[in-house]
């Protein structure tokens, strides 16, 4: 009779001990805000200015996130995964309050803590870009924007319109999309991220910064206006800038 | 005399099954459903298919029985399969169907191919979530089958044979347990077995055969896969394997007025977002040889005209997707892209015996 009380009792603690390291786990959630230089990012609604006298507006704006992970210890390689994969799209985004209220990725079971900083690959990590979407139960990030022809995905999407006469009419379409693993990037930033339950880490992502690098190099819509991984200069410039056009916001 | 009276008896006999009761107790009736698996090609997604509605080989069948049955009209002369014949994969040849008041639909009937993966919605203007919700939309419209559920349930209940079907496919007890929300989900299994992978396209991805010179050419010009040759940008929005990525995008096809405003919104009606306005779910292109008129009112006649479209780049409009751009096509180009076309028609498809009309041989 005592023995058998004395094994509840165990068992009872070690349950319970179980329940409580679970529950200090923390839900977190990854928000991502599109600007386009100090104004936010909205589809069709807004034009904004561009180089040499061009106005644009936007259609869509997104692109792939892999091995997204919280940086415990940079020194000792020791990190926190927080998604293999996510497809961070503002083509949904139509006005201000959607603009401002950006997207929101929920990420669970996030052990509380300091890190040194977030990593994460921009496009789709060569492995995941090995798959197809038929390996994944939809809806899934990666159930699309496939290119079967060339097995892989498609990494970022910029489709726009431009008016290049300043007359009122956005006669020209764009359209830029990057894929292939050589244009893979990834990116730390080095930044002291606080974790507690219902922390939020606040990503800002300037498409103008995309488009325009900080040398004052622009993509010139009156050259090019599409271009689909074809032409390897474009894709690094896009991706090279996309890397640094990804802020954390968090104070 | 004999054969006289063996006659007469024979038709007491059979108006006598005719006029079978219903049977009122369905519970001694056995139900055990199997549960029907369906067989994609390996390189293809998983079907969405809600945990309340597994394909079973009984919903199957009953659905396949009240999609061809014009039960579900008003006054029994058209059922799903008048605007979704078979042979057309599923389409009726026509820009818009007239339904059973001879009042013409607002749109086109699209294709079923492949239908169960519509998980972005449904009809053109996705304005239903999945295929159950879908399923009850038709038998309402007056432009359609224009009956009512009252009516359409009166009959489907005291039917011979559909308590029993609903029985067997849904553990119902009494006939009067049919309801409408029942008959959507067979219908809803019975479209999401009306797959279509077997075109010339899958043949060849499969390695089974080979393109032809001028398939294969208009294959690179689809996909813009060589930069030798021009890109016909199909691929943006028909993406492979099922021909379309489930988006909604303006292509075009239609003039804003003085007002700015298209004929047609489209998504915007079931969105309310203006910015929808002009966008329709982009159609799978398998089977596209097949199903003329095209687009969402067929605008289009038959694939020169939808070519010719695209080569323009469409009406301008500021939501009309980039991916929509003025294309320049050789005579040569545009009959290589409709040879390409044409590999995607599954004569599987539209022969299969699974996906006719059940009361075919019983007539």
């Amino acid at each position: 009779m005592t023995k058998s009380i004395f094994w509840s009792l165990l068992a009872f603690l070690m349950l319970s001990s179980c329940e409580d390291k679970e529950s200090q786990l923390a839900s977190i959630s990854l928000d991502f805000t599109g600007v386009y230089e100090d104004q936010p990012l909205v589809m069709l609604d807004e034009q904004y200015a561009y180089e040499d006298g061009m106005d644009l507006k936007f259609q869509l704006f997104q692109f792939y996130l892999s091995d997204i992970q919280l940086v415990k210890s940079r020194s000792a390689n020791s990190t926190q995964d927080l998604s293999d994969i996510e497809l961070v799209s503002f083509g949904e985004i139509y006005n201000l309050t959607d603009a401002q209220q950006g997207i929101s990725i929920k990420v669970d079971n996030i052990p509380p803590g300091t890190y040194e900083g977030i990593q994460f690959g921009i496009g789709v990590s060569p492995d995941l870009n090995a798959t197809q979407p038929g390996d994944y139960d939809p809806p899934h990030p990666l159930d699309g924007h496939y290119w079967s022809w060339a097995t892989g995905y498609v990494f970022t999407k910029i489709e726009g319109i431009a008016d290049k006469d300043s007359d009122g009419t956005f006669e020209e379409k764009l359209t830029f999309h990057i894929g292939k693993d050589e244009n893979y990037r990834t990116k730390f930033i080095p930044q002291t991220i606080e974790i507690s339950d219902n922390s939020e880490i606040h990503l800002k992502v300037d498409l103008h910064q995309m488009l325009v690098k900080a040398n004052g190099d622009f993509l010139d819509f009156r050259k090019t206006s599409q271009d689909h991984t074809n032409d390897p200069a474009i894709a690094d410039f896009l991706m090279d800038n996309l890397v640094e056009s990804i802020f954390m916001i968090n104070e | 005399m004999n054969k006289w009276k063996w006659s007469i008896e024979l038709c007491v006999f059979v108006l006598l099954m005719g006029c079978n009761p219903v049977e009122q107790d369905l519970s001694r009736i056995e139900y055990a459903p199997e549960l029907l698996v369906l067989e994609v090609p390996p390189d293809w997604p998983s079907m969405p298919i809600p945990s309340d509605n597994p394909l079973t080989q009984e919903g199957v069948a009953l659905g396949r029985m009240l999609f061809y049955d014009p039960i579900l009209s008003l006054d029994s002369t058209q059922s799903c399969a008048s605007c979704h014949l078979q042979s057309l994969a599923f389409t009726d040849a026509q820009a818009q169907s007239k339904g059973v008041l001879g009042l013409k639909g607002q749109r086109s009937a699209p294709s079923l191919a492949n239908v169960g993966y519509y998980y972005q919605g449904l009809f053109w203007d996705g304005r239903v979530r999945d295929l159950e919700t879908q399923s009850l939309h038709p038998v309402r419209d007056k432009k359609e089958l224009a009956s009512n559920w009252s009516l359409v349930l009166d009959r489907i209940q005291e039917h011979p044979q559909y308590p029993i079907a609903f029985r067997k496919a849904f553990n119902i007890k009494q006939r009067e347990a049919i309801d409408s929300l029942m008959m959507a989900k067979a219908l809803a299994q019975f479209q999401r077995t009306l797959l279509s992978f077997n075109a010339k396209f899958d043949q060849m991805n499969r390695g089974e055969l080979e393109f032809t010179e001028a398939e294969r050419r208009g294959w690179a010009m689809f996909f813009d896969a060589k930069e030798e040759l021009p890109h016909a940008e199909c691929s943006h929005c028909h993406t492979d394997p099922l021909f379309t990525n489930l988006e909604y995008q303006n292509n075009g096809i239609q003039e804003l007025s003085a007002a700015g405003n298209y004929r047609d919104p489209g998504k915007a009606l079931a969105s309310g977002n203006p910015f929808d306005s002009g966008k329709f779910k982009v159609p799978t292109l398998r089977n596209i040889a097949l199903t003329a008129p095209y687009m969402h009112r067929g605008q289009l006649s038959n694939l020169d005209e939808v070519l010719e479209h695209y080569i323009s780049g469409g009406h301008y409009g500021e939501n009309v997707s980039a991916n929509v751009r003025k294309l320049a096509l050789s005579e040569r180009d545009k009959n290589d892209l409709i040879t390409f076309l044409y590999t995607l028609t599954d004569s599987s498809f539209i022969e299969n015996p699974n996906f006719g009309n059940p009361f075919k041989n019983a007539e």
